[in-house]
């Protein structure tokens, strides 16, 4: 049995289609763990389309049905537009800064945020 | 008396001599290009009508009759009725067309000449501007208001026929001897988005000149010709639905909001405090507040943000991606596990958190009322 795992993810300026399919690949190995903590980072994102709504909301059943949690962190003032929009700001669990979104993780391991790097794992889970 | 009245649209026309820029120079204060959403703010419909034609209508009202407007992006050029310079030809510069009504207006023997540059919204008394001018035997003479110097100048069309050089030459020469007129009447400078938004609002509450363009079907609440609203929707007043426009079942209309022309508020949408550009189609399930939408172009008014959407969920009226949103409503709710659908929220963590996104998502976009 894994024990539980938070891994930070940031979404570049436009999340669409494209970035997608990396998305849910660099998440995967995380959805094998149980109670996954899942933080988005969307302090870059400029646009995001349907694609990525829809991405953000397979990621939270996913992480939902392996107990864990799926939180955004330090969301954009586009991004927030845009959840507001389509009402999905009361769907996620949001906070201002990635610190505090993991701060909330029910077991923080050791991590380090790279800038430019779009993932990063924790080093252990 | 007669007025000639020549009303420029800003724009990013550069001035072209030193002397030949008394827009810029010393009479157009507000600096503005005034740009909502793409757009110089003078196109966009208030409650129906363009800043544009509300202003030529209002100073019509006020005796003005020769009219003619002139972009300063000569791209947009074009002649009201009075005056006109030749709209279609694409080689003329804003410049040339202004010299040439001038001219035009002088030797039709005008009185004064009335520059308005929009810009801002100013429902002015003409005249008691013009008296102003009369009795202070004034050359120029620059309207203000509490804020400071407005984009209107009434000049004395004797001295400028009389002149020597450019018109524009003439017209700097009278800058420093100019005479303010202090206006009481309703201004609106237009230089942001929320100032636009406040027009709106002030229209639909009563607090300036204008009147919506529809049948006040209910106290506060106007429809325009050919409107559609569906029997479930909900329209809280003051509210603005313009000509051709269509409001679907179960949405709501709220906090002085105007949807303009040909426009759609599609199924279980919100609309609250906001305004809908004409043309405009907004999405199933949405919640627009606070913010002036353009097709697929959302300004959000607090956070003082422009965000380029999705066309699936904000677009035009004559889009087909609505149906492309519809069968992602159905793909959506397909993501839910089946066996997740009826969960108990006490049950577990996992069922709990199954249980609130089902509770967010039957409200979220894609499911909405119809889901």
């Amino acid at each position: 049995m894994n024990s539980s795992s938070t891994i930070v993810i940031k979404l570049p300026e436009s999340v669409s289609a494209e970035q997608v399919r990396a998305f849910m690949r660099k998440l995967k190995p995380t959805l094998k763990l149980d109670q996954p903590c899942v933080v988005v980072d969307l302090s870059q994102v400029q646009r995001i389309d349907i694609a990525g709504l829809d991405m953000l909301l397979q990621c939270m059943v996913q992480v939902a049905n392996r107990d864990g949690s799926l939180k955004l962190a330090g969301v954009s003032p586009e991004a927030a537009t845009v959840l507001e929009l389509t009402r999905m700001d009361r769907v996620f669990n949001m906070f201002p800064t990635v610190s505090e979104a993991i701060a909330t993780c029910v077991e923080v391991p050791q991590f380090e945020v790279v800038p430019g790097e779009a993932v990063q794992q924790p080093a252990a889970a | 008396m007669d007025i000639g009245v020549i009303v420029t649209i800003a724009g990013d026309v550069q001035p072209e001599a030193e002397n030949g820029a008394a827009h810029r120079r010393g009479l157009s204060p507000s600096g503005t290009t005034s740009q909502i959403l793409g757009s110089p703010v003078a196109f966009w419909d208030v409650v129906g009508q363009s800043v544009l034609d509300r202003t030529l209508s209002h100073l019509r009202r006020s005796g003005a009759e020769r009219l003619s407007v002139i972009a300063e992006d000569t791209a947009r050029q074009s002649a009201y009725s009075g005056a006109s310079s030749d709209p279609s030809d694409p080689a003329t510069t804003f410049w040339s067309a202004w010299d040439s009504v001038v001219s035009q207006y002088l030797n039709e023997g005008i009185d004064l000449l009335l520059l308005v540059r929009l810009g801002g919204y100013v429902e002015l008394d003409l005249a008691d501007l013009a008296r102003f001018h009369r009795q202070n035997s004034s050359l120029l003479t620059q309207v203000c208001d509490a804020q400071g110097a407005l984009d209107l100048v009434l000049v004395d069309a004797t001295r400028l026929r009389e002149g020597t050089g450019s018109f524009r030459g003439r017209l700097s020469a009278m800058i420093p001897s100019r005479r303010r007129y202090h206006f009481n009447g309703y201004s609106n400078r237009l230089a942001t988005a929320a100032d636009f938004r406040r027009l709106v609002r002030d229209a639909l509450l009563g607090r300036c000149g204008i009147r919506p363009l529809g049948v006040e079907l209910r106290p506060g609440i106007w429809i325009g010709s050919g409107a559609r609203v569906e029997s479930s929707a909900q329209i809280e007043a003051p509210a603005y639905i313009g000509a051709g426009a269509r409001v679907r079942s179960a949405s709501t209309i709220a906090g002085a909001s105007s949807i303009e022309r040909q426009s759609e508020i599609d199924c279980g949408t919100i609309v609250d405090g906001s305004c809908i550009f004409p043309g405009t189609y907004v999405g199933m399930g949405l919640r627009v507040t606070n913010a002036l939408v353009a097709e697929s172009r959302l300004f959000h008014l607090e956070r003082n943000v422009e965000v380029e959407m999705d066309e699936r969920l904000l677009g035009s009226t004559g889009s087909s991606y609505r149906l492309v949103s519809q069968d992602l409503m159905k793909r959506a709710a397909s993501l839910i596990p089946r066996n997740n659908r009826t969960s108990n929220p006490d049950v577990s963590t996992r069922g709990s958190q199954m249980a609130s996104l089902m509770s967010s998502l039957m409200t979220s976009l894609w499911l909405g009322r119809h889901g």
